[in-house]
């Protein structure tokens, strides 16, 4: 099973719900593991950041890809990465 | 792991024996007490966040010195990009509590008292910064809450410490042992004190040879022998024991302060940061109040966030939402806002290393950043108090609300828009009331002016650092002058 490691910003000005984007990709892509700890090995590292400074895009990956979101991310990218990574 | 929870944070407070005075009174539990209560909830946040995924990369850090991951309040900042999480953290508890939340006055004094005890023991041969250092991985290990104690009561203004009339306006040492030293005076304005496992104290000014017993830095448990607080009044604090939840404005955070007395306390040699090195109480000084005038562009632009969304809120409900005049005033307000931010940032990103490695913002930038604090906040406060109109200094109780006779009445006249509930609008109006003249405006008013120093210590700091000759360079090559 591919792992998820779902990475939030800090939260300081954020322009959409963070965590509720979180709990409705687990939904959407239950085949998934998801984690919150850096540590475990994953295989994507998905980025959810409230703003376009999305700061901890500035520090490197710590999975072997990475996705960051914005508020400005297209939803329609970020599910078709996410469908994506099944098939890798 | 070296994070405790919110829960164990508050048993932690509830276990220590501190000497607290409130009213005229002992307080048997401050934990408990409904005016205190508050305040020790707004420290709890920084607790409770620091255990949730979506806030953890702002809340905690992997310290460098004990490889675990720390509440970044315990941090000592490796980086500009630590100088800048620290502002966005504090934005971010500024939002969650809409008060002080305490916890900034001890990490700012860790960061220069770190650095400030390395160069004292550079140019004394003294072990100050090993003794911080043990003191700082203790802090981390255990996740303790530090206050930061600088501010003496002062005396007479235009003197200095050895000469005023009572030696005492001013903590000094007043006996030197082998095993330490002991150390009487006081502390005013102490932020959050009663709510800190730890307290480290500095000196409050730049001092002379004359001076030396002032000289003094050391950290100590709140509830030593010798220490006592009496606890500063805030404008409406007793409405906290009238048990309602709308007058107060916000029910559950709150900020506090207090005059604390040290009476002849014992300081370990191991907990000694400074001891008569009298040259460098001014460098702790200058260090302390930097990151201090840094964190607010942090933590009052949080507050700020709060009170530019009541304000919002309050003229959606009073149907005025959509005039372009109240429009430009929530503009106005948060273009005052991200401005401090900016300057929060600002003297961040320009931070760079002092020679014991740790970070420190860049100091001019920070002093403009708290010169603004000083002006911003009371032109937020007043264009939301423009907006909230009358009633939020005229409004009846919650008790008149809830009463049988009078509760429709006030439900009938007091409505604003109609598809709003009374009680609601009421609800906003009090948050503002509170953050304007209440019991936060202690933060977000007189704090922002005279905390982390008065607006004129921030102009002498601007004066000192304008690096005026390279102005007047620039303006002489321009103009073509040549001086003989
Ligand atoms: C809400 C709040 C929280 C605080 N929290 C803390 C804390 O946690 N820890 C801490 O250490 N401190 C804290 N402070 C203290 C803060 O740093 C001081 O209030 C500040 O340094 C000003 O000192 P003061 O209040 O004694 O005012 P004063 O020094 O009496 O200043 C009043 C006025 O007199 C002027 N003045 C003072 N001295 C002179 C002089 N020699 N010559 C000319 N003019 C002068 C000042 O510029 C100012 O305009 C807090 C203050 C507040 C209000």
């Amino acid at each position: 099973m591919k792992r998820i490691y779902l990475h939030y910003c800090g939260g300081c000005n954020p322009r959409y719900d963070r965590p509720a984007l979180g709990a409705q990709l687990r939904r959407d892509f239950p085949q998934y593991d998801y984690t919150s700890a850096e540590e475990d090995k994953a295989d994507l590292e998905l980025v959810l950041c409230g703003c376009t400074a999305a700061c901890p895009a500035r520090r490197e990956a710590s999975a072997p890809r990475r996705f960051v979101v914005t508020h400005q991310t297209d939803r329609t990218a970020l599910y078709a990465a996410l469908a994506a990574l099944e098939a890798d | 792991m070296a994070l405790m929870t919110g829960e164990e944070y508050i048993e932690s407070i509830r276990k220590m024996n501190m000497e607290v005075y409130l009213f005229g009174k002992r307080v048997d539990c401050p934990v408990d007490d409904p005016i205190l209560r508050p305040s020790l909830n707004s420290v709890r946040m920084t607790y409770d966040l620091a255990q949730m995924p979506e806030y953890q990369d702002l809340m905690t850090v992997i310290s460098p010195y004990t490889g675990q991951r720390v509440n970044r309040f315990t941090h000592i900042h490796q980086s500009a990009e630590d100088l800048m999480n620290k502002v966005k953290m504090q934005r971010l508890l500024g939002q969650k509590t809409a008060a002080c939340f305490q916890r900034c006055v001890g990490m700012d004094a860790f960061n220069a008292v770190f650095s400030t005890t390395y160069e004292t023991d550079q140019a004394h041969g003294t072990h100050y910064h090993e003794n911080f250092k043990k003191f700082m991985t203790y802090v981390q290990d255990k996740d303790l809450t530090v206050d930061g104690a600088m501010t003496d009561p002062k005396g007479d203004r235009s003197k200095a410490p050895h000469a005023q009339e009572d030696p005492d306006l001013y903590l000094h040492v007043v006996e030197q042992r082998p095993d330490g030293i002991v150390v009487r005076g006081a502390k005013a304005h102490q932020t959050g004190i009663l709510n800190s496992h730890e307290v480290i104290v500095m000196p409050t000014i730049s001092l002379g040879p004359e001076d030396k017993e002032y000289a003094v830095s050391f950290a100590v448990p709140v509830d030593t022998k010798g220490i006592f607080m009496i606890i500063g009044r805030q404008s409406c604090d007793t409405r906290k024991r009238e048990h309602t939840e709308i007058d107060v404005g916000n029910s559950e955070f709150g900020g506090v302060e207090a005059l604390v007395v040290f009476d002849d306390v014992f300081v370990p040699n191991d907990r000694i940061f400074l001891n008569g090195e009298s040259e460098f109480a001014g460098m702790m000084v200058e260090r302390f109040a930097g990151y201090h005038r840094q964190s607010y562009g942090g933590c009052k632009v949080g507050v700020g966030d709060v009170l530019i969304g009541a304000a919002a809120v309050a003229a959606e409900y009073n149907g005025v939402d959509k005039a372009s005049a109240v429009k430009d005033k929530i503009i106005e307000m948060t273009h005052l806002n991200e401005t401090l931010y900016c300057c929060g940032i600002a003297c961040s990103a320009e931070g760079y290393p002092t020679e014991s490695g740790n970070y420190i913002i860049d100091l001019l930038l920070a002093n403009v950043c708290k010169q603004n604090v000083t002006r911003y906040p009371y032109e937020i406060a007043r264009l939301a108090e423009d907006i909230a109109g009358g009633l939020m200094v005229t409004a009846p109780s919650e008790a008149d609300l809830r009463d049988e006779k009078l509760g429709p009445v006030i439900e009938k006249y007091l409505k604003g828009r109609a598809d709003v509930s009374t009680e609601n609008r009421l609800r906003i109006l009090r948050l503002i009331e509170n953050l304007t003249l209440g019991t936060a405006a202690v933060g977000y008013r007189t704090e922002s002016l005279h905390g982390a120093g008065s607006p004129q210590a921030q102009r002498i700091m601007i004066a000192r650092q304008s690096n005026l000759n390279h102005k007047k360079a620039l303006a002489k090559a321009i103009a073509h002058i040549k001086e003989d």
